[in-house]
């Protein structure tokens, strides 16, 4: 589907489209069944990872200590401070009640 | 939310920890002593945590109401060579996939494993995870390795990419249907279409978690 890629994590299928995090470049990047893609987010940290809200808005697991959710106009904000818990890097996220939504969705 | 616990190749190793996120905001620490936290996934009956440990080499269990580990490693489908892994990896979820470098990608459950790929010697699979409208495709991550953990070893890499080689590349698997075959080479001989018509099947029960091994602690290249 792509090639040239530098680092990619957290692939998460949303809307019809792969989302994934490419930690070399810096950037969240959607792609349809055909190739077609798009960066839709670019980070200046790593590592990053992301998850979804059921309602479709994206959680960022960075910069270090916080994590972000970018709102459906694409603006980035903080969602949690982490500093209480942990100031090294946090690495993956994932929220519970999408999968239940997708099951039911797709009547899996 | 998990956190390795150290600033990976600056530092020694420490146990990582896992913290649970509201809606509202407010983060508690919930697991403690994870070797390296990596990826994850929650079942869809939302009752799981499935996390991968990379330098544990084990895939574990928390039951997410009481917050208590209830499995580890044997029974969901341990790697073995507990703490000798350097660069032990990834990741993520509908189907607990296991494979190196050249070593086979799998999906099973609970001592039940399927092999439906193998991967080109020195790729490794990275993430991958099952979509499409059906979510019936197998996306997966292919990664020369370990040069792609090793930012300047090839030549040719891109300044633009914190020095990461762009050796990187995505594949579709798709399911069993005439005609359609994997649409990168960067995965090469696919078993049979029956199998990955199999994998599908299996997302559709539900439970699973990808994880990739480094392939000094490869099992054999088997079908179990």
């Amino acid at each position: 589907m792509l090639k040239d890629l530098a680092l990619v994590e957290s692939p998460r299928w949303h809307d019809d489209r792969l989302v994934f995090s490419d930690w070399g470049a810096g950037e969240i990047i959607a792609v349809d069944l055909n190739g077609q893609h798009e960066v839709i987010t670019q980070i200046d940290a790593m590592p990053f990872c992301l998850d979804r809200l059921p309602d479709g808005r994206l959680l960022i697991t960075s910069p270090v200590i916080r994590l972000l959710i970018r709102a459906h106009d694409g603006a980035l904000s903080t969602y949690a401070d982490l500093s209480g818990i942990s100031t090294k890097p946090w690495n993956d996220i994932v929220t519970d009640g999408t999968r239940q939504h997708l099951c039911e969705q797709h009547r899996l | 939310m998990n956190n390795i616990g150290f600033d990976f190749g600056d530092e020694e190793f420490v146990p990582g920890l896992i913290a649970l996120v509201r809606p509202d905001g407010s983060a508690q620490l919930v697991a403690e002593g994870l070797a390296f936290p990596n990826g994850m996934a929650v079942t869809p009956d939302n009752s799981t945590l499935i996390v991968a440990e990379s330098y544990g080499g084990a895939l574990t269990a928390y039951d997410i109401a009481y917050r208590r580990q209830s499995h580890r490693a044997s029974s969901l489908g341990r790697s073995g060579r507990r703490g000798t892994g350097r660069h032990l990896h990834r990741r993520r979820r509908c189907g607990l996939v296991r494979g190196g470098a050249g070593a086979p990608l799998r999906s099973g459950t609970r001592g039940r494993q399927r092999c439906y790929k193998r991967s080109r010697q020195n790729w490794a699979a990275l993430p991958a995870c099952l979509g499409g409208r059906r979510r019936n495709h197998l996306f997966v991550t292919a990664a020369a390795w370990p040069d792609a953990m090793t930012p300047g070893s090839r030549t040719g890499r891109d300044p633009g990419r914190r020095g990461f080689s762009p050796s990187c590349r995505l594949a579709r698997i798709a399911p069993a249907q005439p005609g359609i075959r994997p649409s990168s080479d960067s995965l090469s001989s696919c078993r049979t279409s029956s199998t990955v018509e199999s994998a599908a099947r299996q997302d559709q029960i539900g439970v699973l978690e990808f994880l990739v091994r480094h392939p000094s602690s490869a099992e054999p290249n088997t079908v179990q």
